[in-house]
This record gives structure tokens, sequence and C-alpha cells, in this order.
């Protein structure tokens, strides 16, 4: 006869009920991971993928908080609408709109942090230009192009200080990059046009006689070198920089011209990069190099002094690039074609940006 | 034949038109010059101008034309060449005869 204790038959019967457990435990949990689980799962993962867009497009996000009306103001912009959209808005940086120091500040708030929700919204490795001008006492110009692959943005508008230009723009591409999405999602390729009713009235403020912003400010008269092979394009060239007050001189870059950019002193070299006769705009910088390098005191005289070139053509920015130099530092770059108009604009805004 | 086509000429360069009209024929006379030789990068040489310079002039179509030029000769595409000099030509005379009208 088998004796068995107390806990001997305890520990058989509770092996038995956890064995019990463990195996309807398995029969329930099982399904329940394989057809249940999924099911909660699927709204985490969509809720996490909502949020990763809106991170990526926080841009149209923030703009989508906008009322309507402000959308359809962009959209059919014209100058009546212009103002009571300008009437309508308070514009946190908005101030004494003369005070230089005060545009300056907007224009670096700017820059530091509004245009990055921009350019967050455009396609990826957009090329962006956009400036401020002031063509007129109180009066700024904002401008914005951005190129990419199969899109073009393009935004021109005005207030009584940057910010208040800058605003309307924001709306203006905005507006643009829904058009975009939508042009994308069908294949399309997207041009964004700056509203023509606005240009109108801003080429006729560039007719202003009252003295632009670098005229008032500047200490001596700009001095400017436009090179460039079609004397009629160098004739309107120059008569925009005149009327901004400079003194002109030009070249078709057959002249001679890499001895007047060494021994002459201009603070701002327009260099249209095709030149005729396979001639490009680096070759003449590079002549002018070599001509600095004879010289010790043109040596000095360029280091401490280096005249600043914008490249003109109708070549994208990469495409254009100055020889590598220690004289002439490569500012900008205007892409061809350009509107007369806007070339104004562009000018204003490089002699306002560079006043000395 | 006055087409009615009306250009953004800018006020402070009505004044260079005529000269600038007069640059884009012998542009043509040199274009056609190119074609019978085919030199193809002779003919891009001056579509690139075209097509940078004639919005600025408020003549949108020569633009336009260069670039389609450009993109025609850089395919060696003669037939299309011509068809745009042609069409080059006929623009330049269409704006003389606008804007003397």
């Amino acid at each position: 006869m088998e004796f068995r204790t107390l806990s001997t038959i305890l520990s058989e019967r509770m092996s038995g009920i956890l064995l019990f457990l463990a195996a309807a435990g398995a029969v329930v949990v099982f399904p329940l991971l394989l057809f249940v689980l999924p099911f909660l799962l699927v709204p985490v993962l969509i809720h996490r993928f909502i949020v990763f867009h809106k991170i990526k497009y926080r841009s149209l996000e923030e703009d989508d908080s906008q009322s309507s009306s402000d959308v359809l103001t962009a959209q059919v912009i014209d100058l009546e609408s212009w103002k009571k959209y300008k009437e309508d808005q308070s514009y946190p940086m908005a101030g004494d709109p003369t005070t230089a120091n005060l545009a300056k500040a907007q224009i670096a708030q700017i820059n530091a942090s509004e245009i990055q929700e921009i350019t967050d919204a455009l396609p990826y490795g957009a090329s962006v230009t956009q400036y401020f001008t002031d063509v007129d006492v109180d009066k700024w110009v904002y401008t914005f192009h951005a190129y990419a692959l199969n899109a073009e943005f393009n935004a021109v508008t005005y207030g009584h200080d940057p910010a208040e230009a800058f605003v309307m723009a924001k709306a203006i591409l905005m507006q643009q990059v829904r058009e975009w999405h939508e042009a994308r999602e069908k294949g399309e390729p997207y041009v964004g046009r700056a509203n023509e009713d606005l240009l109108k009235d801003i080429r006729a403020l560039g007719k202003s006689s009252k003295p632009s912003y670098f005229a008032r400010h500047a200490k001596h008269t700009p001095s400017v070198l436009i090179i460039e092979d079609d004397p009629e394009v160098a004739a309107a060239t120059e008569a925009i920089f005149k009327q901004l007050g400079c003194q002109t001189t030009i070249s078709n870059g057959h002249d001679g011209v890499p001895y007047k950019m060494s021994f002459q002193n201009f603070d701002f070299i327009v260099l249209d990069w095709m030149l005729g006769d396979n001639l490009v705009g680096n070759q003449v910088v590079e002549k002018s190099v070599k001509i600095i390098d004879l010289f010790n005191d043109l040596k000095v005289r360029f280091e401490h002094n280096q005249p600043k070139v914008i490249t003109y053509s109708v070549l994208d920015r990469p495409q254009v690039q100055l020889p590598t130099n220690h004289y002439f530092y490569h500012l900008d770059h205007w892409r061809k074609p350009t509107r007369y108009s806007d070339l104004a604009v562009k000018a204003s805004e490089l002699l306002s940006a560079n006043a000395n | 034949m006055n087409t009615g086509a009306t250009y953004n000429i800018p006020e402070e360069l009505k004044d260079i038109i005529p000269a600038y009209l007069e640059r884009r024929k012998e542009d043509s006379a040199q274009l056609n010059d190119l074609m019978a030789k085919k030199d193809f990068a002779g003919i891009m040489r001056i579509a690139h101008k075209l097509k940078g310079n004639g919005a600025s002039f408020g003549f949108d179509h020569i633009t336009e034309l260069g670039d389609r030029m450009n993109d025609a000769a850089k395919s060696e595409n003669s037939e299309e060449v011509k068809k745009v000099i042609q069409e080059f030509e006929n623009e330049i005379q269409q704006i003389k005869f606008n804007l003397d009208a």
C-alpha cells in the first residue's frame, strides 16, 4: 500500500490544475493574439501615419487652419482685395515702417523662421530665391521664386513693411502648394504664377521719382560694370542701374574687359554668362584673376574689397560657377528670362541689401 | 496685317525696341546660314540668347521660340529647327508691323 503525504497529493493536483490552465490559456489567448490584436493595432498605425504626414507637410496643415475666405482672397488677389485683406489682418511685426532697423529686424525674423514653413512645403530639392525690396518710401516688395522638377512657384507682393508683404506672399504660395499637390496627383507639371494685376501696380510704384532706400542711405555712388554682348539688353540693364543712381560701365565681353575688371573699381559686376563667340563668363573672371595675381597692390586691394558678381543667364544656378578665387565674390545669380520690371526689382534689392 | 497682338513693352525701353528688332533680323539671317551648315551648336547659342532676352523687352513669344529652337537644335532635328526659324522670322515681321501700325 502506498502512503502519500498531503503535500504530495496537493502538489499533484496543483500540477494538473496549472497544466489545465496553461492549455486553456493557450486556446483562448492564441486566437486572441491572432485575430483581435491586429484590429487593435490598425488604428494606432493609422494615427502614426497621419502624425507623420502632419510633420512632413506641417505648413499645409497650419495653413488649413486659416479660414476659407483667406484662401480665396489669395487665389483671386487684385489690388482691391489685397487692400481688404490688409485691413482685415493684424500683423504682429508691423510697426513704424519708416524705420530701417525695424524693417531689417522683420526680414531677419522672416529669414530665420517663417520662410522655413514655405520651403518645407515645396518639392524636395527646390531651388529658392526670395528677397525684399523697398521700391518707395514705406512700400516694400517681396519676391519669391522656386524651381523644382516639374514645378515652379512665384509670388510678388507688397506692403507697408516687409512683414506685411511676406504675409500676403505666404498665402499665395500656400495656395500654389495646394494646386501643385493636385497637379502632381494627376501627373501634370505645375507653374504657379505671380499675380499680373499686382505686378502692374508694382511697376507703377517703380516709376516713382522718390529716391530708393539705397539712394537715401548709401555713402557713395555705387559703380556697376555690365558685361553683356547684346547691346540692347546691356542698354536696358544700364537704364535700371542709372535710374537707381549708379555709375555704370558697359562691356560686351570682347573689349579687354578683364583689364577693366582688374584696374578699375567696381562695386558690382553684372555678368552675362554666355557672351557669344564661345566666350563664357567664367573665362572673363579667370583672365582677370591672372592679371590681378601679377600685381601686389591689386592683390591687396581686391582681397580687402571684393567686387560682388551677379551672374545672369538662362542656365540654372548650379550650372553657373565662378572659378575659385580671392578677388571676386559671387553674390547672386539672376535667371533669364526676366521681365524688365522684375529685373528692376532685383537691382533695387541688390543695392538696398548691399548699401554701404 | 495687324493681328491686334499686344506686347508688354516697358515704357523705358520703347526707344531701343527698333534697334532690338534690327538685331533680331541679323540673328534671323545668321540662323539661316548656320542651318545651311548644319551648325547646331551655333544655332543653340543664338536660341539661348533669344530665350533669355525676348521677355525682357515684352516679347514673350520670342522667348518661347528661342526655347523651342534650342530644344530642336539640341536634338539636331533639322526640320523642326527650320520650322522654328521660319516662325521666328514671321514673328519679327509681325511685331514690326504691329508696332508701326
